[in-house]
């Protein structure tokens, strides 16, 4: 048994006697009774194996963590940077493009507008197939970029864009409340290349999100889970469909008349209503259209009367279009 | 004789070493003195159940008579750097007591004194070389510890000790023609051994593990302005010099094994283990000692002779039918008390012979008869006796038998304490041994004491013996030199100068007078001094009733 104490520069007898001297020999161990010595040896080998033995179990425990937390950041990292690589310049400038477009309707009305391209037969319809993404909210709430996100955020697709997509046969209040009522009840697939303004901005805002820095700066496992959570609920897919869109279409309802409102808030109020060409960066259609629920028959008003009078919007502008 | 590991010992009494010391017991105590600083006169121990040379002699038949233990604690002193020499007393005693059998051992230590008193230089060595050993054993056995709490450093100091007293015998004594140059054969046996090596390692590493090299620059104003280190270099052929991480894990493995976590530890085993290499060695250091006190001592005994204005010498040996001869011969025990030594001659034609001394009290009887003694134990030790010139005989015994005082516990008489003597000495008496006797038979009445006497003296001659008796019956004597019907013996009386005071030197014949009637007026038992004693104490009694009665 060797020791530290000797080095190979001493005699052997020297190292021997070294050896002896700290216990290390074979003739020092040959007591029969357990000197105390020996029995301190035995107790601090002890501790020292059993805290080397938790130490090391520590360290391999910390070791596999942080293997763990590497690999669940490389996978996140790649998985940002395929969601990243999914978008296009133009995904990714999509709401540049848009909030000067809506900022500059809020504006004191400029007239209405119905381009060229519009007037012909059947050139409306041409146009709205095309992929588009809508919004409607009150005039007031566009006022910025983030006043227009939270709008888009609250804007569905109501009736007012299924009807301009797939119009009632008339105005007749019977046809307008079945088209609306068979809009709403799922029948609206003719619509789906018209998608939500908030499915770009929102998914944009999130797949734009500095997450590579986030995940970079996650130091333990349950704060990855946290990104990689977040993470999941951009829905990539909707985004890119809604930021490849070519068309804005744009409703701002102005304020309401005074006089009383039914149920559901309807109120007769102005309502401009913009198309706008995003490829070709033009305003296709602008027009200012006042609704009003008094038309309705009483029955109808108490339950439908934005929808319907949504609905009705559509026919109006697309009637103001074929004028 | 051989050390345990076959390695010559260090003996400086002995032509063929003889280890007299317990060498197994005093090497426990040694490492356990080593180790804790606490010895319990290690030393002492050992040469008190240390063993001497085979000798014919028995110490209990005259040591005390001679007063050996007084002669050596006084005229053995000597001392060392201006300070009195602690001797290991009994030890020496021991010596004396019991002087070698073998001629051989006489006359190699003769050699030896021979040599230290022709070379002031040699003795000069050999008292640096005892010196050197007196701060080993003090080191050894905690005389220093109260100012030594670094247990390491205290090691380190004893085994520097030990380093200087092997170099010293190694390198000191190549001039020695003697038994001295046994010193320096052992020395550099021990040089020559792997145990010293590492020991010189061990203490070059302790002092010297590194060298820094550094470089001061000093301003203007004397102050330092900058300080660099230029190298650090490792003593790297120092079999001890480890690197960092080495001592490192050595301190690891030395706690794990139970021992304490430091750098000091780490040294505490290194020294352990270059200790127990040299500890035969070491071991022999003690008897070592006590050898170097048995010849110093008797120098210190010839300087402590030569400031009285008198001579010691190594006699001149020779066979009990030859002449003896002790010119100048004085009693070593006067010195000590302060008392002049008369030197005096003592010549007889042969050695086997019985002599009468005859003389007045006072006249130095009695101390001619110890200073005979103690010549003849220095001569059988191989040492200077207190003659200028001496030609003595060896003797395979002494019997010395001086008169003692009465004991308390004492159950006969004097006269029976005499006869139980007698008794005793022809119980232990050799063929040729010396018989000292001091007034033989004086316990009883002269007529009856004169025929024991003669039976004696007559049973006596027929051991050949070298005989010294005094005798105050002077009548008796006479007529034993008159009738010569004795052999071999001898007759020597107190000269006594023309005021019929002793002169304490001794010529041949038998003494006249005891010269009791100078000796009582001397100290005040006249009938006239008697007489005014008597009186005076009557007047005084007188005058002590009146006052008490008034």
């Amino acid at each position: 048994m060797g020791t530290f104490l000797a080095t190979d520069k001493m005699h052997p007898a020297l190292v021997a006697r070294i050896e002896r001297s700290i216990g290390a020999s074979a003739r020092a161990a040959r007591g029969k009774r357990t000197s105390p010595r020996l029995r301190t040896t035995l107790v601090r080998l002890t501790i020292a194996v059993t805290l080397t033995a938790i130490a090391a179990t520590a360290l391999l425990a910390r070791r596999r963590y942080q293997q763990e937390v590497r690999r669940a950041r490389e996978q996140l990292l790649h998985t940002v940077q395929a969601n990243a690589a999914l978008l296009t310049a133009d995904e990714r400038s999509f709401m540049t493009r848009v909030e000067p477009w809506i900022l500059g309707l809020t504006g004191a009305y400029e007239g209405d507008l119905v381009a060229e391209e519009l007037r012909a037969s059947q050139s409306l319809e041409t146009v709205l197939a095309r992929p588009s993404v809508y919004v409607r909210g009150p005039l007031s709430a566009f006022g910025s970029p983030a006043a227009i996100a939270d709008t888009a955020s609250a804007s569905t697709r109501d009736s007012l864009l299924l009807c301009l997509l797939d119009p009632p046969a008339s105005r007749v209040e019977k046809v307008v409340v079945a088209k609306v009522r068979a809009l709403y009840a799922g029948g609206g697939n003719v619509s789906d290349h018209a998608r939500r303004l908030h499915e770009a901005e929102g998914g944009l805002r999130h797949l734009l999100f500095p997450w590579q820095e986030r995940v970079e700066n996650a130091r333990e496992l349950r704060d990855l889970e946290r990104v990689e959570a977040d993470l999941g609920k951009v829905a990539v897919a909707e985004t890119k469909r809604a930021a490849r869109a070519e068309l804005l279409i744009a409703a701002m309802d102005e304020p309401d008349e005074p006089g009383p409102a039914d149920l559901d808030g309807e109120r007769a109020h102005q309502v401009r209503v913009a198309i706008v060409d995003l490829r070709a960066g033009k305003a296709l259609l602008r027009v200012r259209k006042r609704v009003d629920p008094n038309w309705l028959a009483a029955s109808t008003r108490s339950t439908l009367a934005s929808a319907v009078d949504g609905c009705a919007l559509a026919l109006d502008v697309r009637a103001g279009v074929g004028r | 004789m051989h050390g345990p590991r076959g390695a010559l010992i260090p003996d400086l009494l002995h032509p063929t070493p003889i280890q007299r010391i317990d060498a197994d017991v005093t090497k426990v105590a040694m490492t356990f003195a080593f180790a804790s600083g606490v010895s319990g006169g290690l030393f002492a121990d050992a040469l008190d159940k240390a063993s001497v040379a085979p000798s014919t002699w028995e110490p209990s038949a005259y040591a005390s008579d001679l007063f050996l233990h007084e002669f050596v604690a006084r005229c053995f002193s000597f001392r060392l750097r201006g300070k009195e020499a602690s001797l290991s007393t009994s030890h020496l005693v021991k010596l004396l007591e019991r002087p070698p059998a073998d001629p051989a051992v006489v006359q190699h230590r003769r050699v030896i004194a021979a040599e230290l008193a022709a070379s002031p230089e040699l003795r000069a060595e050999l008292e640096a070389l005892y010196s050197d050993l007196c701060r080993f054993r003090a080191l050894l056995e905690g005389a220093t510890a109260g100012r030594k709490w670094d247990a390491n450093r205290r090691q380190l100091d004893i085994l520097v000790v030990a380093k200087e007293i092997i170099d010293r015998m190694a390198t000191r004594f190549g001039a020695a023609r003697s038994g001295l140059s046994v010193l320096r054969d052992f020395g550099q046996r021990v040089q020559e051994s792997e145990p010293y090596r590492s020991l010189a390692d061990l203490l070059r590493y302790e002092e010297h593990l590194a060298t820094v090299s550094l470089k001061v620059r000093v301003g203007a104003d004397g102050r330092i302005q900058a300080f660099d280190i230029q190298s650090v270099q490792e003593n790297q052929a120092n079999p001890f010099v480890t690197s960092p991480l080495r001592r490192w894990l050595a301190r690891i493995e030395l706690f794990l094994r139970g021992y304490k976590f430091g750098e000091g530890e780490i040294m505490a085993r290194l020294i352990d283990a270059v200790f127990d290499g040299l500890q035969d060695d070491l071991v022999c250091f003690v008897q070592l000692l006590v050898d170097i006190e048995f010849y110093l001592g008797a120098l210190g005994f010839r300087d402590m002779a030569q400031a009285a204005g008198l001579a010691v010498c190594l006699p001149e040996l020779v066979s009990a039918g030859e002449t003896r001869a002790l010119n100048e011969l004085f009693n070593p025990l006067l010195l000590v008390h302060g008392g002049k030594a008369v030197p005096c001659n003592v010549t007889t034609d042969k050695h086997a012979t019985t002599v009468l001394v005859t003389g007045p009290n006072s006249g130095g009887k009695t101390r001619l008869l110890q200073a005979v003694g103690i010549a003849q134990i220095l001569a059988q030790a191989g040492l200077f006796v207190p003659a200028r010139a001496a030609r003595l005989a060896l003797s395979p015994g002494l019997v010395v038998s001086l008169i003692q005082e009465t004991k308390a516990d004492q159950t006969e008489g004097r006269l029976g304490v005499e006869l139980i003597r007698i008794r005793a000495l022809f119980e232990r008496l050799p063929p040729g041994a010396m018989v000292i006797l001091d007034e033989l038979c004086s316990g009883t009445n002269p007529s009856e004491g004169e025929e024991i006497f003669e039976l004696v003296v007559k049973m006596l001659t027929r051991l050949r013996p070298q005989a010294f008796i005094t005798t105050h019956f002077l009548a008796f004597a006479a007529r034993l030199e008159k009738e010569r019907k004795i052999a071999d013996l001898r007759f020597l009386q107190v000269e006594l100068g023309p005021d019929e005071r002793p002169t304490y030197q001794f010529t041949p014949g038998v003494a006249r007078t005891s010269l009791a009637g100078q000796a009582a007026a001397r100290l005040g038992v006249t009938g006239d001094q008697l007489l005014s004693l008597v009186e005076r104490n009557i007047a005084q009694m007188h005058g002590a009733m009146q006052n008490g009665r008034a």
